[in-house]
C-alpha cells in the first residue's frame, strides 16, 4: 500500500513537470505563431505594408542575411560587445559590492556618486566617447558594461545585506573567520539576487553595445539595423531586431547553468503543490 | 603557561546591557541589570524567566556576539572579548544554512573548525544516527519537520566538543511528546563528555529535569531573582521525574517566583 502511494505520488510528480514543461513551450510556440499570422494578415489590408512590412518579407531579409558572410561578421561583433561588456559590468558590480555593502559608511559616502555616474545620458555623450575610446569594439563594451554595473552592484549589495544575521553569528561562534562566512554565507545567500541581476541586464547589455554602434560604428547589427532605418526598409529594421533578440536569447541560454546552484530554493505556490 | 584549574568554566559579574533601537522615537532600553552568576565545569544550568527579560542576551554576551555596557563577562576567567569560538551556541532560531543539505549543515561546525574530511564524515554519520535523522541527509532545511530541524541544529554544535554549550530554547516550538524525547537524547549526548550547560527554557517541567541548577530572572530589566540547586540524582528520566517529590517541591517553589514575575510585567 504504502509503496503504491509513493510510486503514484512519484508518478505524478513526474507527469506534472512533463505537462507544465509541455504547456510552457507550447505557449511560447502559440504566442509566436499567433503573432506571426496576425501579422501577416493585417499587412496589406489593414496597414501599408510600408510601415510594417510582413513576416514573409522579413523571413526573406533573414534568409539573404543568413547566407552572406558579411552578416556574419557583424552579427558576431555585436555578440562580442555585448558579452565582454555583460562580463566586464557584472564581474565589476559583484566585486565592488563586496568591500561596500557591510561598510555603512563607505557605502553612504560613495552611494550619491554611483547615483549620478547611472545617471549619465550616455548617448548625449556620443562625441565624447568617441574621443575617449575610439570607434571599435572598446565603446561598446564599455557602454554595455555601464548598463550592467549599476543594477549588478545595487542588487548584490542588496542580497549581501538580506542575509539573515544569524547565519553570520553562528558562523562566527563555530570558528568561521571573515573568508569563511562570505564563501560559505554571505556569496550563497547573496545569489539569488546577483542572479536575477544578471538576467535582467543581459538585455541591457545588448542595449548598451547596440547605442554604441549607433553612435559610431561600420559593424555590428545596430549599424546594419540603422542602415536599414535610414533608408526605410522596415523589413531591414525588424530583421535587425530579431537578430538582436536572438542574441539575448542565446546568451541567456548560456547563463541558465548557473541558475542550478539554487536548487536548495522551496518553490513558492500560491495554490497547492499540486497545482500546475 | 600552567592556568590554576579554575572552579567556573563562565562568570557574569554585575553585568548590565542597555540596547539603543533604531528608529527616531525609540528610547534605549535597559535589558540587563546587574547580573551575576556562575558555573561551574561539567553544570547544567537552566535561566527561566519572563519574555524579553534578557536570557537570550546572556547568550549572546556569553558567545561574543554582544557586549556588556558595563560588568564583566569571563570564560575560564578570561573576559570575553570579540566572538567566542570556544562556545558551542544553539540559538533561539535554528539558523541552519537553508543551502546546505541537513549533514551538510551537520558538518558546518566541524568543516569551519578544519577537522579532516574522513573525521568529519565519520562524526557527522554518527551524530546523526544518534539523533535518529538517518536517511534524511540529503534534505534540505525546508525539506525537514520542525523538531528534526532542531535536532541538526543541536547536533551541528555538539558534533565538536566545546566545554561550554549555550542553548536557547531548543525545543521551543515542539510538540510535548517530541520534547520528552529530545530532553531524554540530550541528556545522553551530554553525558557522553559532560560539557558545562546554559539551558534557557520556559518550561519549568523541563528545566527541573534536565538541570544542576535553575537560575530565575525578574522582568525586565533583568535581574538574578533566585538560584535552586535541583538535587536529583543522576542519570535522569525524564520520563518519571514528575513522580518525585522533590520535583513537586521545586516545582511550586519556582512556579511561585516565575508567576510574581509575569504578573509584575
Ligand atoms: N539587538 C537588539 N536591539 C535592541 N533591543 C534588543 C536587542 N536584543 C534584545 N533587545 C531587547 O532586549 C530585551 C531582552 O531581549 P532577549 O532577547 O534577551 O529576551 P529573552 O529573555 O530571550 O526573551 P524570550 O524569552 O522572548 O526569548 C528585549 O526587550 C529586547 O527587545
Ligand atoms: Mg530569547
Amino acid at each position: 500500500m504504502s509503496g503504491r502511494v509513493i510510486e503514484e505520488q512519484a508518478a505524478a510528480h513526474a507527469r506534472r513537470r512533463r505537462t507544465r514543461r509541455a504547456l510552457v513551450w507550447a505557449g511560447r510556440i502559440g504566442v509566436a505563431t499567433g503573432a506571426v499570422i496576425a501579422w501577416e494578415l493585417a499587412s496589406g489590408p489593414l496597414v501599408r505594408p510600408f510601415f510594417v512590412s510582413s513576416p514573409t518579407a522579413v523571413a526573406q531579409r533573414l534568409a539573404e542575411w543568413f547566407g552572406s558572410a558579411d552578416f556574419w561578421f557583424h552579427a558576431r561583433f555585436t555578440l562580442t560587445s555585448t558579452a565582454l561588456g555583460f562580463l566586464a559590468g557584472a564581474l565589476l558590480g559583484v566585486l565592488l559590492a563586496w568591500p561596500l555593502a557591510l561598510r555603512r559608511v563607505a557605502y553612504r559616502i560613495v552611494e550619491p556618486y554611483f547615483l549620478i555616474a547611472y545617471s549619465v545620458p550616455a548617448v548625449a555623450l556620443g562625441p565624447v566617447f568617441i574621443l575617449w575610446f575610439g570607434i571599435g569594439l572598446a565603446p561598446k563594451v564599455v557602454l554595455a558594461a555601464y548598463f550592467v554595473f549599476f543594477v549588478v552592484f545595487v542588487n548584490t549589495v542588496e542580497g549581501i545585506r538580506q542575509v539573515p544575521q544569524g547565519l553570520i553569528d553562528v558562523t562566527r561562534v563555530m570558528g568561521g573567520d571573515r573568508w569563511a562566512t562570505m564563501r560559505s554565507v554571505l556569496l550563497p545567500g547573496a545569489l539569488p539576487y546577483v542572479l536575477a541581476a544578471f538576467r535582467v541586464t543581459l538585455p541591457a547589455a545588448m542595449i548598451g553595445a547596440v547605442v554604441g554602434e549607433f553612435i559610431a560604428s561600420n559593424r555590428g547589427i545596430g549599424y546594419l539595423t540603422r542602415a536599414a532605418a535610414g533608408r526605410y526598409q522596415t523589413a531591414g529594421v525588424i530583421a535587425g531586431t530579431i537578430v538582436l533578440a536572438a542574441i539575448v536569447l542565446l546568451l541567456s541560454l548560456s547563463l541558465r547553468p548557473l541558475s542550478r546552484v539554487l536548487r536548495w530554493r522551496p518553490e513558492v505556490r500560491l495554490r497547492g503543490e499540486d497545482a500546475l | 603557561m600552567a592556568d590554576p584549574p579554575l572552579e567556573e568554566a563562565i562568570r557574569l559579574e554585575a553585568v548590565y546591557k542597555a540596547f539603543v533601537p533604531r528608529g527616531r522615537s525609540a528610547r534605549p532600553l535597559l535589558a540587563l541589570e546587574g547580573v551575576s552568576f556562575a558555573a561551574r565545569p561539567g553544570e547544567f544550568i537552566s535561566l527561566v524567566g519572563p519574555s524579553g527579560c534578557g536570557k537570550s542576551t546572556v547568550l549572546n554576551l556569553l558567545a561574543g556576539l554582544t557586549r556588556p555596557s558595563a560588568g564583566r563577562v569571563t570564560h575560564h576567567g578570561r573576559p570575553v572579548s570579540g566572538v567566542n569560538t570556544e562556545v558551542g551556541y544553539i540559538t533561539q532560531d535554528d539558523n541552519l544554512l537553508p543551502w546546505r543539505s541537513m549533514a551538510r549543515n551537520v558538518e558546518y561546525g566541524l568543516e569551519l573548525r578544519r577537522v579532516p574530511k574522513a573525521e568529519r564524515r565519520r562524526r557527522v554519520r554518527e551524530f546523526i544516527d544518534l539523533v535518529g535523522l538517518t536517511g534524511f541527509e540529503d534534505h534540505y532545511p525546508h525539506e525537514l519537520s520542525g523538531g528534526m530541524r532542531k535536532r541538526a541544529g543541536i547536533v551541528r554544535t555538539l558534533a565538536y566538543d566545546s566545554d561550554v554549550v549555550l542553548m536557547d530554547e531548543p525545543f521551543g516550538p515542539l510538540d510535548a511528546q517530541t520534547r520528552v524525547i529530545l530532553q531524554d537524547e540530550l541528556l545522553k549526548l551530554w553525558d557522553l563528555r559532560r560539557p558545562t550547560v546554559l539551558f534557557v527554557t520556559h518550561d519549568l517541567v523541563e528545566a527541573i529535569a534536565l538541570s544542576d541548577r535553575i537560575i530565575t530572572f525578574t522582568c525586565r530589566p533583568g535581574r538574578v531573582k533566585r538560584e535552586y540547586e535541583v538535587r536529583l540524582p543522576r542519570p535522569r528520566d525524564v520520563f518519571h521525574v514528575h513522580d518525585l517529590p522533590r520535583f513537586r517541591e521545586l516545582y511550586d517553589a519556582l512556579w511561585d517566583d516565575i508567576r510574581m514575575e509575569i504578573a509584575a510585567t
